[in-house]
């Protein structure tokens, strides 16, 4: 009989290894954790409440998953972390063992494994290769979100428009290509910046008429980077004193 | 219907079998447990079984094995056509209701609509299609997320070839 696609061990062990917390473990290691997971598959527009998560840890195999806080009262949502391949959640209640109040969203169909909290905490002690991936890969998370709260309190909407569109060339793709954010709606882009649909879409329509980016088809393209980059440079501070020197 | 699922692959009617009575021994709700598989022959040429409004028809040889399939699991069976899948159990509902609805056209089939509304991802489901055409067979328990999690550990017992939970 041939083998079915997704129970191959090695291909997901190669799935794995993209994460980097597992990419430099043992193979021998793998395979004895691959015991401990669990595949799960999240439909596209899934969203689930951190609660029914907390007690297990995910691997993102495929597809890419919005973590973020939501308003219950406006329902207006900030999103914490737009997650891809290779990535992990959730590393707070991880860590910690408490609730952490957010909401997760599949962007696209997911593939995931997932463990026990408890399994993936003994992993922490037991395997120090292991850690050695973890802790850089918690103090990326940790950049993530003082780069957020940065951009928040310091940029206008323009520049941290801007800086997520930077942030996010492809380094493997044709030159100021973007991934991961290419084909977000602008209410999506809008919540990675702490804005709204249509502040985004009237930016991203006044940058199209001056040739900085197009907008086609849903895909968003950087034409002009370096205009961009001086959008990006700009600060809140910046445009006050100008606005002051004019004035 | 619940739009959560756990699915797990066996490679042989025992395994399956065995399957079905640790979920009957644990206290599963049976009535949303199904069967996916196949006629060891392929074949529907030999009227022998006809369990739900004479759809299905199997060779003489298969009717014992999805007959007692069906009894265990409420007695409603569908021989899936042109695919010659056969299902057994509280799935062969959702079934009627999207070959009525029309659904199971040019793109999708009809096994692929159906584990498509208990939650399984588009790919996910083409792979068990394919599982199911090499000879496999599938068990599926539909239902809420607690519901699915607790069948994923009683199944995760009977040594799947593979298992996994779909959530929608």
């Amino acid at each position: 009989m041939p083998s079915i696609p997704f129970s191959d061990k090695e291909s997901i062990i190669r799935q794995l290894r993209k994460s980097p917390l597992f990419e430099p473990l043992a193979e021998s290691l793998l395979v004895d954790m691959l015991r401990h997971f669990r595949r799960e598959t999240w439909r596209k527009g899934r969203c689930s409440p951190s609660s029914e998560t907390e007690k297990r840890f995910y691997v993102i195999l495929s597809g890419r998953l919005k973590m973020g806080r939501i308003n219950p009262e406006t329902g207006r949502m900030v999103t914490l972390f737009l997650l891809k391949p290779g990535d992990v959640f959730d590393v707070i209640s991880l860590l910690d063992g408490k609730p952490h109040r957010s909401t997760l969203e599949a962007i696209d169909d997911l593939e995931l494994l997932s463990a026990g909290v408890e399994e993936v905490r003994r992993w922490i002690e037991l395997h120090p290769q292991f850690n050695r991936g973890f802790l850089p890969y918690l103090g990326w998370q940790m950049r993530q979100l003082a780069d957020l709260a940065g951009d928040l309190a310091l940029h206008d909407t323009e520049t941290r428009l801007a800086r997520l569109i930077l942030r996010h060339l492809d380094p493997d793709g044709p030159a100021n290509s973007l991934h991961l954010i290419h084909d977000l709606s602008h209410e999506a882009l809008g919540e990675m910046i702490g804005t709204v649909r249509v502040v985004v879409n009237r930016q991203l329509q006044h940058w199209q008429r001056e040739g900085v980016i197009l907008a086609r088809r849903g895909r968003l393209e950087i034409q002009e980077i370096e205009a961009l980059l001086k959008k990006a440079m700009r600060s809140l501070g910046s445009r006050n004193g100008k606005s002051r020197n004019r004035g | 219907m619940g739009n959560n699922s756990c699915v797990a692959i066996y490679r042989t009617r025992e395994r399956l079998k065995e399957a079905v009575r640790a979920l009957r021994r644990s206290g599963s709700d049976m009535a949303k447990v199904s069967i996916v598989g196949r006629p060891a022959d392929g074949g529907d040429t030999v009227s022998g079984l006809y369990v739900v409004e004479e759809r299905i028809r199997l060779l003489e040889s298969e009717v014992p094995f999805w007959k007692s399939l069906a009894e265990e699991l409420g007695g409603m069976a569908w021989l899936v056509k042109p695919s010659s899948r056969v299902v057994v159990g509280a799935l062969v509902s959702l079934l009627e209701r999207l070959a009525e609805g029309g659904k199971g056209g040019s793109e999708t089939s009809l096994t692929e609509e159906m584990l498509y509304t208990v939650g399984a991802t588009r790919k996910s489901a083409r792979c068990y299609e394919k599982a199911i055409d090499s000879g496999r067979y599938l068990t599926v328990v539909h239902g809420s997320l607690p519901e699915v999690e607790r069948a994923h550990q009683v199944l995760l017992e009977t040594s799947p070839e593979d298992i996994a939970i779909h959530l929608a």
